[in-house]
């Protein structure tokens, strides 16, 4: 029977809280406050960052800003590259290409003569 | 304060794999993506994975597109439940593997995701295959991006599957309103990336009582071998998460869920492309779940100005659940029977 209370309880309980969890995470008045909460935290991070890159400049050492920056540049670098290897990989996929299309009007040439070389042998065997 | 913690919970997370490790026993060795595959191109962070098919399976080739907010093995998290293990029997399968996009990608745009990367991932499968176009399928923010695309190139794409994929952020939930009053100035001018653990912090936030739920099912199942081999699953990819690149982010959230260009036609790439619905051809087939609470059904509709075939399933379940739950086979059956007709 304690069983039974407890479980019965514990139901409630979780009825309780998730109507008031999911009606507060959805309130917008909340949302809003939460927002502005972490935009001011958000604009404290900034702020202290900056602070940070001038000590270190000050110092002369590369702050973490210029090393992200640096990968940045590294990732266009790479990019490019990508890039560059697959214009270069359409350019030799169409190189390859270009024998089989020239060697298709040879053959064609070769097949509109054979009925003229046909008429040319049979005259010569008269 | 934001920043430090990212380090601070990075030594958490350390701490609570060792302990997790410790007891998980077995179901340590338990791998991430059950289907085995080959990594057949890298592009940076990004990698095309190609999975095993047995002997003499062909057909268009399959590219699937994940969503970028978490790790693709969701569709692959165990033998029961993996739609990839499904697709690689009937069709050559592909997937892009966003990897751990970090700060040295901050400065990339959405376009980079959803236009270049996926056109890199196409050219080589057409280059191995011999063909010109593929079957694209995407997943929640995989399918925005595979639909984006499928507007861009459609000589490219000949069918298109979009797994919970939102395309209209009109009214789009809760999520929609977080968006609406995220700080996304602020967070442009100080991070240079929407940190992983920060992401999966907001979706656990608008379910509160889901910790206290899934616990209380722990508590219920935990004799069934099936459930946890499948719970111990979710939750280490539930633990794996992924950051999102700063000027994406940015992207995500001003063009889509702020001012909802795509469903517009007015989403325009950094190449100045427009991404134009009305361009597109690709079949497509909508495939949603009714308790969708990330992309709710209204979502998942296609701008009037698409004029490319359209079909739409939906499944009854959760956003996830369409992938792992008790009707995720029914999911994964309807796109395997609109992929092969």
């Amino acid at each position: 029977m304690g069983e039974d209370i407890m479980k019965q309880w514990a139901e409630n309980w979780e009825k309780l809280m998730g109507d008031h969890l999911e009606k507060l995470v959805h309130n917008e008045k909340f949302i809003s406050e939460m927002s502005k909460s972490i935009a001011a935290t958000m604009t404290g991070k900034a702020f202290y960052s900056k602070a940070l890159d001038e000590q270190m400049a000050a110092m002369n050492l590369p702050s973490r800003t210029e090393i992200v920056k640096i990968l940045q540049k590294l990732t266009d670098i790479e990019e490019r590259l990508i890039d560059l290897t697959e214009r270069f990989e359409d350019y030799v996929d169409a190189q390859q290409a270009k024998p089989a299309v020239k060697a298709a009007p040879a053959a064609e040439k070769q097949e509109a003569a054979a009925p003229a070389r046909d008429a040319k042998a049979r005259k010569q065997k008269k | 304060m934001i920043g430090n913690m990212d380090t601070l919970v990075q030594h958490l997370d350390a701490i609570t794999e060792h302990v997790m490790r410790k007891t998980a026993g077995e179901l340590d060795t338990y791998p991430r993506g059950v289907t085995p595959r080959e990594e057949v191109y890298t592009a940076g962070n990004v990698s095309l994975l190609r999975f095993k098919s047995p002997e003499g399976v062909t057909g268009t080739p399959l590219l699937i597109i994940p969503s970028l907010i978490n790790r693709w093995y969701i569709l692959d998290v165990t033998e029961e439940t993996s739609f990839i293990r499904e697709f690689a029997q009937q069709r050559p399968t592909y997937l892009i593997d966003w990897g751990y996009p970090d700060e040295e990608v901050g400065h990339l745009p959405l376009s980079h995701y959803y236009h270049r990367s996926i056109k890199r991932a196409i050219r080589q499968i057409c280059r191995e295959h011999g063909i010109k176009s593929v079957d694209l399928l995407g997943y929640c923010i995989g399918g925005t991006m595979a639909y984006a695309f499928s507007c861009l190139e459609p000589d490219l794409v000949d069918h298109l599957v979009l797994l919970t994929a939102p395309i209209d952020f009109k009214d789009a939930g809760i999520f929609a309103t977080y968006a609406e009053h995220f700080p996304i100035e602020e967070f442009s001018a100080s991070m240079g990336k929407m940190p992983g653990w920060l992401l999966a912090f907001s979706f656990q936030f608008v379910q509160p009582m889901g910790v206290y739920q899934k616990a209380k099912m722990f508590h219920d199942k935990f004799e069934s071998k099936s459930f946890i081999k499948l719970y111990n699953a979710m939750e280490r990819w539930i633990a794996d998460p992924v950051s999102f690149p700063a000027k994406a982010y940015y992207e995500l959230i001003t063009d889509l869920y702020k001012k909802n260009l795509l469903a517009q036609g007015r989403l325009m790439t950094a190449e100045g492309r427009q991404v134009d619905p009305s361009a597109r051809r690709a079949k497509t087939l909508i495939l949603n779940a009714g308790k969708d609470h990330i992309a709710p059904l209204h979502t998942t509709a296609l701008p009037a100005s698409d004029k490319a075939p359209v079909s739409e399933v939906t499944i009854p379940s959760g956003h996830i659940g369409i992938t792992t739950g008790r009707n995720s086979k029914d999911a994964c059956r309807s796109a395997i029977d609109f992929l092969m007709n």
